[in-house]
């Protein structure tokens, strides 16, 4: 058996295999033996049409249709053997030639994955701040939620509630009417068609006012679009929000406050453990994909597929989450095909297996370990959140499964806070020093 | 009767191929040939030394597809010829 093993981009190594003949040959008749045994052979009892017989009878194609599949995995096992070569995942045959029998195969081998400098890597965290225009527009906003709406005599504006009768009329013809119809006035609001609450200002409780506008081309019922539509509005009532003072009082209402200060303290609070939030999660991402950056990682195509299965798998699992839902039909409303939105996402396939690989990397090179009973607590954790069926979620999580996803993210999540850590600084060369002193 | 029309074919099977071992060999003749037909031909075809010849008249054969439908084989005549001990032919080798 003569092998060539030759070295492709990105991670593949396409093996050439020359079967001996004699070998060929010997597995020739034992492909006719088996055949002969499986099909009826006229004249021969099953198993016992010579040679001969057989290659008439199917053809030498078919022979070595079964040769193929016999031979290929025990001397592709000897191939491997013989260069020394682990396999990553399935190896595909791309080629096969009869007389000398050659296989050419492509095998997908580990990813490569050198992080290059990574502890050099120093990040600056973004500062937080909050300003006193974000506690006043969140301010603005709870005063809002407790205004009241009360009646005033005077002519509409911007902002008001009106109730109006409305009949709408296209072409000569009535398309709809509404009595007493609650509505706010806002130069943004669509209903029932733009522009509309700006004809209102200025009318007066009890006033009719008649005005042309037309339809959107966007609206939902597809016959009155774009069309002039000529309007009579009757004003019945209308309603100005007046809003509280700013004062204790409001903060006393709002919860569980003394004065306004403390309400504004509080606000100030909310708004700097959020922020602080979202600029940690941006902060690790940065930190990541300056980590990417820096590193080489090759990977097999295989595992892009892999990723790209995944993530539709989660697509589709997120679109269930909404009655009625899966990738099939929301990719139907699209008017996609399942491929071309795989295409879509080979970027982000891309880009977040390389995120993966180089975590796994981190986990090895810093030696992260997972200390005795984390898995446990951690599905503790998860599965408290599920309350009254905390057990059967418990039970759930605990399968072999369900124990090495978690212990792997569990991992991934501890990497992570080591770059984040390395990134900020906050990590001494304990690492090497350890190996001076091995 | 001219002699490549008195051998029709040769029988290819286990039984056959066993026999064969022994320098006996099966053919199909045509129904209308005698033994002496059969030896002038298996002589002549294969340039062998024929010692003996065996016919069997093979009686036609009738099956039946549930109670209707009856399928009926024609009948034939076998002939196995035994040549001169050390005498062979390859008549096995395609058709």
């Amino acid at each position: 058996m003569k092998v060539t093993a030759e070295r492709l981009e990105n991670c593949q190594v396409e093996l050439t295999i020359e079967v001996d003949e004699e070998r060929v040959e010997q597995e020739l008749r034992r492909a006719a033996r088996r055949i002969s045994k499986q099909r009826r052979i006229p004249g021969f009892r099953a198993g016992k049409a010579p040679y001969d017989v057989v290659l008439r009878l199917f053809g030498k194609e078919a022979l070595y249709q079964v040769v193929l599949e016999d031979l290929t995995p025990t001397v592709f096992k000897e191939a491997l053997e013989k260069e020394g070569i682990e396999p990553f995942a399935k190896a595909e045959l791309v080629d096969a030639q009869f007389e000398p029998m050659v296989l050419k195969m492509v095998v997908p081998v580990a990813p490569i994955v050198e992080l290059g400098d990574y502890r050099q890597l120093r990040l600056t965290p973004p500062e937080v701040t909050v300003s006193d225009e974000e506690v006043e527009a969140v301010l603005k906003r709870i005063q809002t939620q407790h205004g009241q709406w009360q009646p005033v005599d005077r002519p509409a504006q911007l902002g008001d509630q009106a109730i109006v009768d409305i009949e709408s009329t296209v072409e000569g013809e009535v398309v709809f009417s509404n009595q007493e119809r609650v509505l706010l006035l806002e130069a943004e609001s669509l209903y029932p068609v733009p522009g509309f609450s700006e004809q209102i200002v200025g009318m007066v409780i009890g006033e009719d006012r008649e005005f042309d506008l037309p339809y959107p081309d966007n609206v939902a019922n597809k016959e009155l679009a774009g069309k002039e539509s000529h309007f009579k509005v009757h004003l019945h009532d209308l309603k100005e929000l007046v809003l509280p003072d700013l004062d204790d009082d409001l903060a006393r209402t709002v919860g569980d406050f003394e004065t306004l200060d403390e309400l504004k303290a509080q606000i100030r609070e909310n708004l700097r453990t959020e922020a602080e939030r979202e600029a940690e999660d941006r902060f690790v991402n940065e930190v990541l994909t300056a980590t990417v950056e820096r590193a080489r990682i090759e990977f097999p195509p295989v595992l892009l597929e892999r990723e790209l299965d995944s993530l539709l798998e989660e697509r589709d699992r997120a679109l269930r989450q909404i009655e009625g839902l899966n990738l099939d039909n929301w990719l139907q409303m699209r008017k996609k095909s399942r491929e071309e939105y795989r295409d879509e996402l080979r970027p982000k396939a891309v880009e977040r297996l390389k995120r993966g690989l180089a975590l796994g990397k981190v986990v090895e090179l810093e030696g992260i370990v997972l200390e005795d009973g984390e898995v446990e607590d951690q599905i503790e954790r998860l599965s408290s959140a599920f309350g009254e069926q905390a057990d059967k979620a418990r039970d759930a999580l605990s399968s072999p499964d369900n124990k090495r996803s978690i212990a792997s993210d569990l991992l991934t999540s501890k990497a992570l806070r080591r770059l984040v850590a390395i990134a900020k600084g906050e990590v001494e060369d304990e690492i090497d020093e350890e190996k001076e002193l091995l | 009767m001219h002699i490549y029309e008195v051998i029709k074919r040769p029988i290819d099977t286990e039984k056959t191929r066993a026999q064969a071992e022994y320098g006996k060999y099966t053919f199909e003749v045509d129904r209308r040939a005698n033994k002496h037909q059969v030896k002038e031909a298996v002589e002549e075809i294969f340039g062998v030394e024929v010692l003996s010849v065996n016919i069997i008249n093979v009686p036609p054969k009738k099956g039946r597809y549930g109670r209707r439908i009856v399928t009926r084989k024609p009948a034939w005549k076998k002939a196995i010829v035994t040549l001169s001990p050390g005498e062979r032919i390859d008549i096995f080798e395609g058709v």
